[in-house]
Protein backbone atom coordinates (compact mmCIF):
# COMPACT_ATOMS: atom_id res chain seq x y z
CA UNK A 1 0.00 0.00 0.00
CA UNK A 2 2.80 2.28 0.95
CA UNK A 3 4.48 1.56 -2.38
CA UNK A 4 1.25 2.44 -4.14
CA UNK A 5 1.20 5.89 -2.50
CA UNK A 6 4.83 6.41 -3.38
CA UNK A 7 4.11 5.45 -6.97
CA UNK A 8 1.08 7.80 -7.18
CA UNK A 9 3.15 10.58 -5.60
CA UNK A 10 5.88 9.96 -8.07
CA UNK A 11 3.42 10.12 -10.95
CA UNK A 12 1.90 13.34 -9.66
CA UNK A 13 5.37 14.84 -9.26
CA UNK A 14 6.26 13.74 -12.76
CA UNK A 15 3.03 15.20 -14.11
CA UNK A 16 3.63 18.49 -12.31
CA UNK A 17 7.14 18.64 -13.69
CA UNK A 18 5.91 18.09 -17.23
CA UNK A 19 3.12 20.61 -16.80
CA UNK A 20 5.50 23.10 -15.25
CA UNK A 21 7.95 22.70 -18.09
CA UNK A 22 5.18 23.14 -20.59
CA UNK A 23 4.08 26.34 -18.94
CA UNK A 24 7.61 27.63 -18.94
CA UNK A 25 8.07 26.67 -22.56
CA UNK A 26 4.77 28.22 -23.52
CA UNK A 27 5.70 31.35 -21.68
CA UNK A 28 8.74 31.64 -23.86
CA UNK A 29 7.13 33.29 -26.83
CA UNK A 30 10.17 35.38 -27.63
CA UNK A 31 9.70 36.13 -31.25
CA UNK A 32 13.19 36.81 -32.32
CA UNK A 33 15.33 36.79 -35.33
CA UNK A 34 18.59 35.01 -35.28
CA UNK A 35 20.51 35.18 -38.45
CA UNK A 36 23.35 32.78 -38.50
CA UNK A 37 26.71 33.56 -39.93
CA UNK A 38 26.94 33.36 -43.65
CA UNK A 39 29.48 33.74 -46.31
CA UNK A 40 28.34 36.52 -48.54
CA UNK A 41 29.32 37.11 -52.08
CA UNK A 42 27.70 40.07 -53.65
CA UNK A 43 26.72 40.67 -57.18
CA UNK A 44 29.28 43.43 -57.15
CA UNK A 45 32.35 41.46 -56.33
CA UNK A 46 32.43 41.98 -52.57
CA UNK A 47 33.11 39.03 -50.40
CA UNK A 48 32.82 38.58 -46.70
CA UNK A 49 31.11 37.01 -43.76
CA UNK A 50 28.20 38.39 -41.87
CA UNK A 51 26.33 37.73 -38.67
CA UNK A 52 23.36 39.62 -37.42
CA UNK A 53 21.35 39.24 -34.31
CA UNK A 54 18.26 41.01 -33.08
CA UNK A 55 15.41 40.35 -30.74
CA UNK A 56 11.81 41.17 -31.35
CA UNK A 57 8.60 41.30 -29.46
CA UNK A 58 5.05 41.72 -30.58
CA UNK A 59 3.45 45.05 -30.19
CA UNK A 60 -0.12 45.33 -29.00
CA UNK A 61 -2.06 47.82 -31.04
CA UNK A 62 -4.56 49.43 -28.71
CA UNK A 63 -6.84 50.66 -31.46
CA UNK A 64 -6.90 47.49 -33.51
CA UNK A 65 -6.93 45.41 -30.36
CA UNK A 66 -4.58 42.88 -31.82
CA UNK A 67 -0.93 42.27 -32.38
CA UNK A 68 -0.23 44.13 -35.54
CA UNK A 69 3.36 45.17 -35.31
CA UNK A 70 6.73 44.21 -34.02
CA UNK A 71 9.16 46.09 -31.94
CA UNK A 72 12.88 45.58 -32.09
CA UNK A 73 14.39 45.29 -28.67
CA UNK A 74 17.58 46.98 -27.72
CA UNK A 75 21.02 45.56 -28.16
CA UNK A 76 20.78 43.92 -31.52
CA UNK A 77 24.13 43.73 -33.19
CA UNK A 78 25.78 43.09 -36.49
CA UNK A 79 29.19 41.79 -37.39
CA UNK A 80 30.88 41.62 -40.74
CA UNK A 81 34.23 40.62 -42.09
CA UNK A 82 35.43 41.65 -45.51
CA UNK A 83 37.76 39.24 -47.22
CA UNK A 84 41.26 40.35 -48.13
CA UNK A 85 40.57 39.54 -51.73
CA UNK A 86 37.19 41.26 -51.86
CA UNK A 87 37.12 43.56 -54.83
CA UNK A 88 35.52 46.44 -53.02
CA UNK A 89 34.89 47.68 -49.52
CA UNK A 90 31.45 47.34 -48.01
CA UNK A 91 29.31 49.92 -46.34
CA UNK A 92 27.13 48.85 -43.52
CA UNK A 93 23.77 50.34 -42.79
CA UNK A 94 21.30 50.09 -40.04
CA UNK A 95 18.91 47.21 -40.35
CA UNK A 96 16.05 47.82 -42.66
CA UNK A 97 13.07 45.59 -43.09
CA UNK A 98 11.77 44.92 -46.58
CA UNK A 99 8.45 43.60 -47.68
CA UNK A 100 7.68 41.31 -50.58
CA UNK A 101 7.90 44.14 -53.05
CA UNK A 102 11.29 45.27 -51.77
CA UNK A 103 9.76 48.35 -50.21
CA UNK A 104 11.39 49.33 -46.95
CA UNK A 105 8.92 49.19 -44.13
CA UNK A 106 9.10 50.33 -40.55
CA UNK A 107 12.50 51.83 -40.15
CA UNK A 108 13.03 55.03 -42.06
CA UNK A 109 16.45 55.38 -43.61
CA UNK A 110 17.51 57.74 -40.88
CA UNK A 111 20.67 57.25 -38.92
CA UNK A 112 21.66 54.77 -41.53
CA UNK A 113 25.11 56.03 -42.24
CA UNK A 114 28.17 54.17 -41.13
CA UNK A 115 31.80 53.80 -42.11
CA UNK A 116 33.21 51.78 -44.92
CA UNK A 117 34.59 48.39 -44.01
CA UNK A 118 37.68 47.80 -46.08
CA UNK A 119 39.25 44.63 -47.33
CA UNK A 120 40.85 42.63 -44.54
CA UNK A 121 38.86 44.39 -41.79
CA UNK A 122 36.09 43.34 -39.47
CA UNK A 123 33.34 45.55 -38.18
CA UNK A 124 30.93 45.29 -35.28
CA UNK A 125 28.11 47.56 -34.27
CA UNK A 126 25.65 47.36 -31.46
CA UNK A 127 22.37 48.89 -32.56
CA UNK A 128 20.77 51.09 -30.02
CA UNK A 129 17.33 50.13 -31.16
CA UNK A 130 14.57 51.13 -28.89
CA UNK A 131 10.98 52.14 -29.22
CA UNK A 132 11.04 51.28 -32.85
CA UNK A 133 7.99 49.56 -34.16
CA UNK A 134 7.97 47.66 -37.40
CA UNK A 135 5.08 46.78 -39.58
CA UNK A 136 4.02 43.19 -39.29
CA UNK A 137 5.03 40.96 -42.18
CA UNK A 138 2.36 40.46 -44.77
CA UNK A 139 -0.18 37.82 -43.87
CA UNK A 140 1.98 36.85 -40.95
CA UNK A 141 4.40 35.23 -43.35
CA UNK A 142 7.86 35.44 -41.86
CA UNK A 143 9.51 35.01 -45.24
CA UNK A 144 8.35 38.49 -46.11
CA UNK A 145 10.63 39.80 -43.39
CA UNK A 146 13.89 40.53 -45.00
CA UNK A 147 16.78 42.12 -43.24
CA UNK A 148 19.04 44.29 -45.26
CA UNK A 149 21.81 46.23 -43.71
CA UNK A 150 24.64 46.10 -46.09
CA UNK A 151 25.05 47.84 -49.32
CA UNK A 152 27.88 48.17 -51.68
CA UNK A 153 29.23 51.41 -52.89
CA UNK A 154 30.62 50.41 -56.23
CA UNK A 155 27.85 52.03 -58.21
CA UNK A 156 26.82 54.35 -55.46
CA UNK A 157 27.75 57.45 -57.34
CA UNK A 158 24.78 57.05 -59.54
CA UNK A 159 22.45 54.66 -57.87
CA UNK A 160 20.03 55.14 -55.11
CA UNK A 161 21.79 53.46 -52.19
CA UNK A 162 18.86 51.14 -51.73
CA UNK A 163 19.57 49.69 -55.16
CA UNK A 164 22.76 48.29 -53.74
CA UNK A 165 20.92 45.74 -51.66
CA UNK A 166 21.87 42.95 -54.01
CA UNK A 167 24.37 42.05 -51.34
CA UNK A 168 21.55 40.62 -49.40
CA UNK A 169 19.47 39.31 -52.22
CA UNK A 170 21.78 36.35 -52.18
CA UNK A 171 21.17 35.75 -48.54
CA UNK A 172 17.41 35.56 -48.32
CA UNK A 173 17.62 31.96 -47.36
CA UNK A 174 18.83 32.93 -43.95
CA UNK A 175 17.23 30.77 -41.35
CA UNK A 176 14.94 32.66 -39.06
CA UNK A 177 14.23 31.08 -35.73
CA UNK A 178 11.05 32.31 -34.30
CA UNK A 179 8.71 31.58 -31.50
CA UNK A 180 5.86 32.75 -33.67
CA UNK A 181 6.57 30.86 -36.84
CA UNK A 182 7.68 27.29 -36.54
CA UNK B 1 39.98 94.89 -112.88
CA UNK B 2 36.33 95.18 -111.93
CA UNK B 3 36.05 91.43 -111.69
CA UNK B 4 39.09 91.26 -109.48
CA UNK B 5 37.61 93.84 -107.10
CA UNK B 6 34.31 91.96 -106.95
CA UNK B 7 36.18 88.72 -106.28
CA UNK B 8 38.26 90.34 -103.57
CA UNK B 9 35.21 91.86 -101.88
CA UNK B 10 33.38 88.58 -102.19
CA UNK B 11 36.28 86.71 -100.61
CA UNK B 12 36.43 89.27 -97.81
CA UNK B 13 32.70 89.01 -97.16
CA UNK B 14 32.81 85.23 -97.16
CA UNK B 15 35.77 85.27 -94.79
CA UNK B 16 34.00 87.57 -92.38
CA UNK B 17 30.87 85.43 -92.60
CA UNK B 18 32.92 82.37 -91.92
CA UNK B 19 34.47 83.95 -88.87
CA UNK B 20 31.12 85.22 -87.59
CA UNK B 21 29.18 82.01 -88.19
CA UNK B 22 31.58 79.08 -87.90
CA UNK B 23 33.98 80.08 -85.12
CA UNK B 24 31.27 80.57 -82.46
CA UNK B 25 29.96 77.13 -83.35
CA UNK B 26 33.39 75.64 -82.81
CA UNK B 27 33.70 77.47 -79.51
CA UNK B 28 30.23 76.38 -78.50
CA UNK B 29 30.95 72.78 -79.33
CA UNK B 30 34.00 72.71 -77.08
CA UNK B 31 33.07 74.93 -74.16
CA UNK B 32 29.35 74.56 -73.78
CA UNK B 33 28.70 70.86 -73.40
CA UNK B 34 25.27 69.35 -73.36
CA UNK B 35 24.24 67.34 -70.26
CA UNK B 36 24.82 64.14 -72.23
CA UNK B 37 28.33 65.26 -73.17
CA UNK B 38 29.11 66.09 -69.57
CA UNK B 39 28.02 62.67 -68.34
CA UNK B 40 29.96 60.98 -71.12
CA UNK B 41 33.11 62.94 -70.32
CA UNK B 42 32.67 62.38 -66.60
CA UNK B 43 32.47 58.62 -66.99
CA UNK B 44 35.38 58.56 -69.39
CA UNK B 45 37.49 60.36 -66.82
CA UNK B 46 36.45 57.96 -64.10
CA UNK B 47 37.32 55.01 -66.29
CA UNK B 48 40.80 56.40 -66.75
CA UNK B 49 41.24 57.21 -63.03
CA UNK B 50 41.35 60.96 -63.67
CA UNK B 51 39.77 61.70 -60.32
CA UNK B 52 40.72 65.36 -60.13
CA UNK B 53 39.38 66.08 -63.59
CA UNK B 54 36.16 64.21 -62.85
CA UNK B 55 35.82 66.09 -59.56
CA UNK B 56 36.11 69.40 -61.42
CA UNK B 57 32.99 68.47 -63.36
CA UNK B 58 30.88 68.14 -60.22
CA UNK B 59 28.56 70.85 -58.92
CA UNK B 60 29.82 73.51 -56.52
CA UNK B 61 27.17 72.39 -54.09
CA UNK B 62 28.79 68.96 -54.04
CA UNK B 63 32.30 70.37 -53.81
CA UNK B 64 31.35 72.49 -50.81
CA UNK B 65 30.47 69.31 -48.95
CA UNK B 66 33.07 66.87 -50.23
CA UNK B 67 36.77 67.65 -50.79
CA UNK B 68 38.61 66.21 -53.74
CA UNK B 69 40.70 63.94 -51.51
CA UNK B 70 37.59 62.18 -50.26
CA UNK B 71 36.17 61.91 -53.76
CA UNK B 72 39.38 60.31 -55.05
CA UNK B 73 39.74 58.02 -52.05
CA UNK B 74 36.18 56.79 -52.41
CA UNK B 75 36.43 55.99 -56.09
CA UNK B 76 39.87 54.50 -55.87
CA UNK B 77 38.91 52.14 -53.07
CA UNK B 78 35.63 51.11 -54.65
CA UNK B 79 37.34 49.62 -57.68
CA UNK B 80 34.64 51.23 -59.75
CA UNK B 81 36.74 52.32 -62.66
CA UNK B 82 38.28 48.96 -63.30
CA UNK B 83 35.02 47.10 -63.44
CA UNK B 84 32.89 49.36 -65.60
CA UNK B 85 33.04 47.75 -69.02
CA UNK B 86 30.67 49.78 -71.08
CA UNK B 87 28.13 52.54 -70.78
CA UNK B 88 25.66 54.13 -73.09
CA UNK B 89 23.96 57.49 -72.74
CA UNK B 90 20.18 57.17 -72.83
CA UNK B 91 17.32 59.63 -72.55
CA UNK B 92 17.80 63.12 -71.23
CA UNK B 93 15.22 65.31 -69.62
CA UNK B 94 16.43 68.90 -69.38
CA UNK B 95 14.70 71.96 -68.06
CA UNK B 96 16.10 75.43 -67.45
CA UNK B 97 18.77 74.64 -64.91
CA UNK B 98 18.20 70.98 -64.17
CA UNK B 99 18.78 67.87 -66.24
CA UNK B 100 18.52 64.15 -65.79
CA UNK B 101 20.59 61.91 -68.00
CA UNK B 102 19.86 58.21 -68.09
CA UNK B 103 22.56 55.67 -68.75
CA UNK B 104 22.78 51.96 -69.36
CA UNK B 105 25.90 50.24 -68.22
CA UNK B 106 27.65 46.91 -68.21
CA UNK B 107 29.62 46.02 -65.15
CA UNK B 108 31.90 43.02 -64.94
CA UNK B 109 32.27 41.57 -61.50
CA UNK B 110 35.74 40.21 -61.04
CA UNK B 111 35.56 36.46 -61.28
CA UNK B 112 32.14 36.53 -62.89
CA UNK B 113 31.65 35.05 -66.33
CA UNK B 114 28.67 37.15 -67.30
CA UNK B 115 28.69 40.93 -66.93
CA UNK B 116 25.98 42.65 -64.94
CA UNK B 117 23.79 45.06 -66.82
CA UNK B 118 22.01 47.97 -65.26
CA UNK B 119 20.65 51.41 -65.78
CA UNK B 120 20.73 54.54 -63.73
CA UNK B 121 20.68 58.29 -64.09
CA UNK B 122 22.73 61.36 -63.35
CA UNK B 123 21.37 64.61 -62.09
CA UNK B 124 22.94 67.81 -63.44
CA UNK B 125 22.59 71.45 -62.55
CA UNK B 126 23.45 74.41 -64.75
CA UNK B 127 25.90 76.73 -63.10
CA UNK B 128 27.59 79.88 -64.37
CA UNK B 129 29.79 78.30 -66.99
CA UNK B 130 27.66 75.30 -67.91
CA UNK B 131 26.34 71.95 -66.76
CA UNK B 132 27.80 70.15 -63.78
CA UNK B 133 27.25 66.70 -62.31
CA UNK B 134 25.31 66.92 -59.10
CA UNK B 135 26.34 63.87 -57.10
CA UNK B 136 24.69 62.87 -53.81
CA UNK B 137 27.22 64.09 -51.24
CA UNK B 138 25.87 61.64 -48.69
CA UNK B 139 27.49 58.80 -50.61
CA UNK B 140 30.90 60.34 -50.08
CA UNK B 141 30.54 61.37 -46.46
CA UNK B 142 32.16 58.20 -45.17
CA UNK B 143 35.21 58.77 -47.34
CA UNK B 144 35.38 62.38 -46.20
CA UNK B 145 35.39 61.41 -42.55
CA UNK B 146 37.91 58.66 -43.25
CA UNK B 147 40.38 60.96 -44.93
CA UNK B 148 40.11 64.12 -42.88
CA UNK B 149 42.63 64.99 -40.17
CA UNK B 150 41.52 63.90 -36.69
CA UNK B 151 39.97 66.51 -34.42
CA UNK B 152 42.47 65.75 -31.70
CA UNK B 153 45.05 63.22 -30.56
CA UNK B 154 45.97 62.32 -26.98
CA UNK B 155 48.56 59.89 -25.64
CA UNK B 156 49.14 58.25 -22.31
CA UNK B 157 51.14 55.21 -21.18
CA UNK B 158 52.03 54.42 -24.78
CA UNK B 159 48.42 54.40 -25.90
CA UNK B 160 47.37 56.87 -28.56
CA UNK B 161 43.73 57.84 -29.03
CA UNK B 162 42.57 60.16 -31.76
CA UNK B 163 39.10 61.56 -32.28
CA UNK B 164 38.62 60.94 -35.98
CA UNK B 165 35.21 62.56 -36.19
CA UNK B 166 32.05 63.50 -34.41
CA UNK B 167 28.90 63.02 -36.41
CA UNK B 168 25.59 64.39 -35.28
CA UNK B 169 22.47 62.33 -35.75
CA UNK B 170 19.52 64.67 -35.70
CA UNK B 171 16.47 63.81 -33.67
CA UNK B 172 13.71 62.18 -35.68
CA UNK B 173 10.21 61.05 -34.91
CA UNK B 174 11.46 57.63 -33.99
CA UNK B 175 14.87 58.19 -32.51
CA UNK B 176 16.48 60.61 -30.15
CA UNK B 177 19.30 62.79 -31.37
CA UNK B 178 22.80 61.62 -30.53
CA UNK B 179 26.40 62.09 -31.55
CA UNK B 180 28.51 59.32 -33.00
CA UNK B 181 32.21 59.50 -32.20
CA UNK B 182 34.90 57.47 -33.88
CA UNK B 183 38.04 56.97 -31.82
CA UNK B 184 41.12 55.46 -33.39
CA UNK B 185 43.15 53.61 -30.77
CA UNK B 186 46.74 52.55 -31.17
CA UNK B 187 48.53 50.48 -28.54
CA UNK B 188 52.22 51.35 -28.80
CA UNK B 189 53.02 50.09 -25.32
CA UNK B 190 54.57 46.73 -24.46
CA UNK B 191 51.44 45.55 -22.65
CA UNK B 192 48.06 44.25 -23.69
CA UNK B 193 45.54 47.05 -23.38
CA UNK B 194 42.06 46.64 -21.98
CA UNK B 195 39.40 49.31 -22.41
CA UNK B 196 35.88 49.19 -21.07
CA UNK B 197 33.41 50.98 -23.28
CA UNK B 198 31.54 53.81 -21.58
CA UNK B 199 28.25 52.83 -19.97
CA UNK B 200 25.14 54.76 -20.89
CA UNK B 201 24.40 57.58 -18.47
CA UNK B 202 27.52 57.20 -16.36
CA UNK B 203 29.78 60.17 -15.82
CA UNK B 204 33.20 58.57 -15.91
CA UNK B 205 33.49 59.34 -19.61
CA UNK B 206 31.99 62.49 -21.05
CA UNK B 207 32.26 65.48 -23.33
CA UNK B 208 32.10 68.89 -21.74
CA UNK B 209 31.15 72.16 -23.39
CA UNK B 210 33.98 74.52 -22.50
CA UNK B 211 31.80 77.62 -22.58
CA UNK B 212 28.89 76.47 -20.47
CA UNK B 213 30.29 73.51 -18.56
CA UNK B 214 27.43 71.36 -19.78
CA UNK B 215 28.26 67.66 -20.06
CA UNK B 216 27.17 65.20 -22.71
CA UNK B 217 27.14 61.65 -21.39
CA UNK B 218 27.43 58.31 -23.13
CA UNK B 219 24.25 56.76 -24.51
CA UNK B 220 23.62 53.25 -25.75
CA UNK B 221 25.19 51.98 -28.93
CA UNK B 222 28.77 51.16 -29.72
CA UNK B 223 30.95 49.50 -32.26
CA UNK B 224 34.45 48.66 -33.34
CA UNK B 225 36.47 47.98 -36.43
CA UNK B 226 39.87 46.39 -36.84
CA UNK B 227 42.12 44.32 -39.03
CA UNK B 228 41.26 40.64 -39.14
CA UNK B 229 44.92 39.74 -38.81
CA UNK B 230 45.50 41.71 -35.60
CA UNK B 231 44.74 40.96 -31.97
CA UNK B 232 42.56 44.03 -31.61
CA UNK B 233 39.10 42.77 -30.75
CA UNK B 234 36.06 42.93 -28.54
CA UNK B 235 34.04 40.05 -27.23
CA UNK B 236 30.73 41.38 -28.40
CA UNK B 237 28.70 38.53 -26.96
CA UNK B 238 29.54 39.66 -23.45
CA UNK B 239 28.78 42.82 -21.58
CA UNK B 240 27.79 45.50 -21.04
CA UNK B 241 30.24 46.97 -20.70
CA UNK B 242 31.90 45.78 -23.87
CA UNK B 243 35.60 45.26 -23.43
CA UNK B 244 38.24 46.03 -26.01
CA UNK B 245 41.46 44.04 -25.93
CA UNK B 246 44.41 45.34 -27.93
CA UNK B 247 47.73 43.52 -28.07
CA UNK B 248 50.95 45.55 -28.24
CA UNK B 249 51.47 47.07 -31.67
CA UNK B 250 47.82 46.79 -32.76
CA UNK B 251 45.36 49.47 -33.70
CA UNK B 252 41.74 49.88 -34.68
CA UNK B 253 38.66 52.04 -34.32
CA UNK B 254 35.84 52.15 -31.85
CA UNK B 255 32.52 53.94 -32.08
CA UNK B 256 30.71 55.38 -29.14
CA UNK B 257 27.68 57.60 -28.81
CA UNK B 258 27.06 60.52 -26.52
CA UNK B 259 24.02 62.69 -26.04
CA UNK B 260 23.28 65.09 -28.84
CA UNK B 261 25.85 67.89 -28.88
CA UNK B 262 24.28 71.23 -29.87
CA UNK B 263 25.64 72.91 -32.98
CA UNK B 264 26.52 75.93 -30.85
CA UNK B 265 29.34 74.06 -29.11
CA UNK B 266 32.63 75.22 -30.59
CA UNK B 267 35.15 73.79 -28.16
CA UNK B 268 35.08 70.86 -25.79
CA UNK B 269 37.00 68.76 -23.30
CA UNK B 270 36.70 65.02 -23.38
CA UNK B 271 37.47 62.35 -20.82
CA UNK B 272 37.60 58.64 -21.66
CA UNK B 273 37.85 56.41 -18.63
CA UNK B 274 38.42 52.69 -18.29
CA UNK B 275 41.85 52.01 -19.80
CA UNK B 276 44.08 49.49 -18.07
CA UNK B 277 46.97 47.02 -18.47
CA UNK B 278 45.64 43.85 -16.77
CA UNK B 279 49.00 42.09 -16.85
CA UNK B 280 50.69 45.01 -15.03
CA UNK B 281 48.47 46.22 -12.22
CA UNK B 282 44.96 46.35 -13.68
CA UNK B 283 44.48 49.88 -12.41
CA UNK B 284 42.16 51.96 -14.50
CA UNK B 285 43.27 55.26 -15.98
CA UNK B 286 41.79 57.78 -18.35
CA UNK B 287 42.76 59.66 -21.46
CA UNK B 288 41.79 63.31 -21.68
CA UNK B 289 41.44 65.83 -24.46
CA UNK B 290 41.51 69.54 -23.71
CA UNK B 291 40.15 72.50 -25.63
CA UNK B 292 39.35 70.60 -28.80
CA UNK B 293 37.82 72.76 -31.51
CA UNK B 294 34.63 71.10 -32.64
CA UNK B 295 33.79 70.74 -36.31
CA UNK B 296 31.21 68.14 -37.00
CA UNK B 297 29.07 66.91 -39.80
CA UNK B 298 25.42 66.11 -39.64
CA UNK B 299 24.44 62.64 -40.74
CA UNK B 300 22.16 62.47 -43.73
CA UNK B 301 18.57 61.85 -42.72
CA UNK B 302 17.63 60.01 -45.85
Amino acid sequence: MKRKYIFVGFCIALLMTILGSTVILADWDGPYTDIEGHDCYTGYGCAGYIVQWAEWEEYWDEEEEEYTQYKILTDGWGYIEVDDESDAPIKVEEATLYDYNDNPVGLPPTQSWYDWVYQGYWWYENYPFSDKVLTKPQQNDWTSMDWCFVWNKVLGGWNNPLDGMQFFYDTRDFLYHSGLWP
Amino acid sequence: MKVKIIAAVGFLVMSVLAIVVIVPQIVASTDICSPEDMVYEYLQRLKSHQWDEAYNMTSYQFQEKIPVEAFSHDLESSGFADNLVYFNIGNTVAEDNEAEVEIDFTYLNPGAKVPTQGSSSFSLTKEQEGWRINLPWEDFLAAKLDTQAPLAVSQKNGVSVSIQYILLYPETQLTAGRSRIRLDIKNESNHTLRWEFPISGERESYIKNLNTGEMYLPVSGSGAMGKKAEAFYINFEEGPPLVLTAAPGTQGSVFIYVESIPVTVKQFDMVLDGFSFPEVDGESWDITFSSVPLYFDVAPTG
